[in-house]
């Protein structure tokens, strides 16, 4: 597999692949996980959607596997409110250079 | 900064700014000002680095409540290293407790009572945090009420503040605390609790465990002084944070939240 990774412009398409920006340091204090991101000064930290979805992402994954897999993990939740909320967290982690693209 | 024509603020700049050295220098002194304040025909008009535009005010008072602002901003970008909490801070037996700022929960109100019961008041509204160890520092400017005082304020607390009534417009009144009461520009003091304030008119007061994650969440909120890493803000309000007992407490009564306060604090 190619490892090349490259920075993000948006995640509008699908099957792409997102992998964590390396330069991101976690702190995590109980159950919440702090972001900052040293190349911008940005701290943000994650609600537990956010929190699973930071897991997810120790291998690279795309918004349609995540969406899945947290559906299948929340089948109470209605599937497009799931959908919607994966989807805008991906683009603010991407927006904020949390996340790369993965080649 | 420069003071141009602005006679009228001076009593209270010097009143509300109590322990701050403010020396004339000479207007050819080579040092362009941070901050600029001067007379026009409706008030006084300032301008700053802060300010996107300049600000107009009619009333001294509130020339002088909202210069604090851009003071406190000049004193930070001097102080390399310094963070600074958007709380309320006063010195109990343990140590320091802060209250940082949310929105209507009388943060400056409860303070000022603490130190009416004889809480030391390191601030009302801003506490700058040291560049090495993070100790809250006070800032030996006079704390401000909102007014009217809420129906919450008894009368042994209006007395108190009456005997101290300092600058005073329609809507604010500065209070004229002692040096035991709020100390000396400098002090420094170490951070023992952190206590969340939640006026709440509907339910029995009370004084519960708070999460040190929603409290981290909630100091670096308050955190104006951005001219520092993100990691380095992060770890040292951590540290804090860590440190300190972490309360959140409910309240409609003074007298009923300095008693809760007082119990796991000791005043």
């Amino acid at each position: 597999m190619n490892n090349k990774r490259r920075k993000n412009s948006g995640p509008n398409k699908r099957g792409i692949h997102y992998a964590k920006n390396h330069s991101i340091v976690e702190r995590r204090i109980d159950d919440t996980v702090f972001l900052v991101n040293p190349e911008t000064d940005t701290i943000l930290y994650l609600n537990q959607l956010g929190t699973a979805i930071w897991h997810l992402l120790a291998e690279p994954v795309s918004i349609e596997e995540a969406t899945i897999t947290v559906q299948q993990a929340f089948p109470d939740v209605p599937p497009q409110e799931i959908a919607d909320d994966v989807g805008k967290l991906f683009n603010q982690l991407s927006k904020k250079d949390f996340l790369v693209l993965y080649n | 900064m420069a003071l141009i024509n602005c006679e009228a603020l001076y009593p209270h700049l010097f009143t509300i700014l109590r322990d701050w050295q403010i020396k004339r220098v000479d207007p050819s002194y080579d040092h362009q000002p941070a901050i600029i304040i001067q007379k026009t025909e409706s008030g006084f008009q300032r301008q700053s680095k802060w300010l996107s535009k300049p600000k107009n005010f009619r009333n001294p008072v509130d020339a002088v409540c909202d210069f604090i602002v851009d003071l406190i901003h000049a004193y930070i970008a001097d102080n390399e290293g310094m963070l600074c909490l958007h709380c309320a801070a006063v010195e109990f037996k343990q140590g320091l407790v802060i209250f940082p700022n949310t929105y209507r929960a009388g943060k400056s109100l409860f303070s000022i009572k603490l130190a009416s019961c004889g809480g030391l008041l390191f601030s009302d509204d801003i506490l700058p945090l040291t560049a090495q160890k993070p100790l809250g520092m006070a800032l030996g400017i006079l704390p401000r009420l909102r007014l009217p005082l809420p129906e919450l304020a008894d009368q042994t607390f209006v007395d108190f503040v009456a005997k101290r009534e300092g600058p005073k417009n329609s809507r604010y009144l500065y209070v004229n605390l002692t040096e035991d009461e709020q100390p000396l520009f400098g002090t420094t003091s170490n951070i023992c609790g952190i206590t969340i304030l939640q006026r709440d008119m509907t339910n029995k007061p009370q004084l519960v465990t708070a999460k040190k994650n929603s409290v981290l969440k909630d100091v670096i909120l308050r955190n104006f002084a951005r001219q520092n890493p993100a990691l380095e803000i992060i770890d040292r309000l951590h540290s804090i944070v860590e440190g300190a007992e972490c309360y959140s407490l409910r309240y409609s009564d003074l007298d009923q939240a300095v008693a809760l306060v007082e119990d796991a604090f000791g005043l």
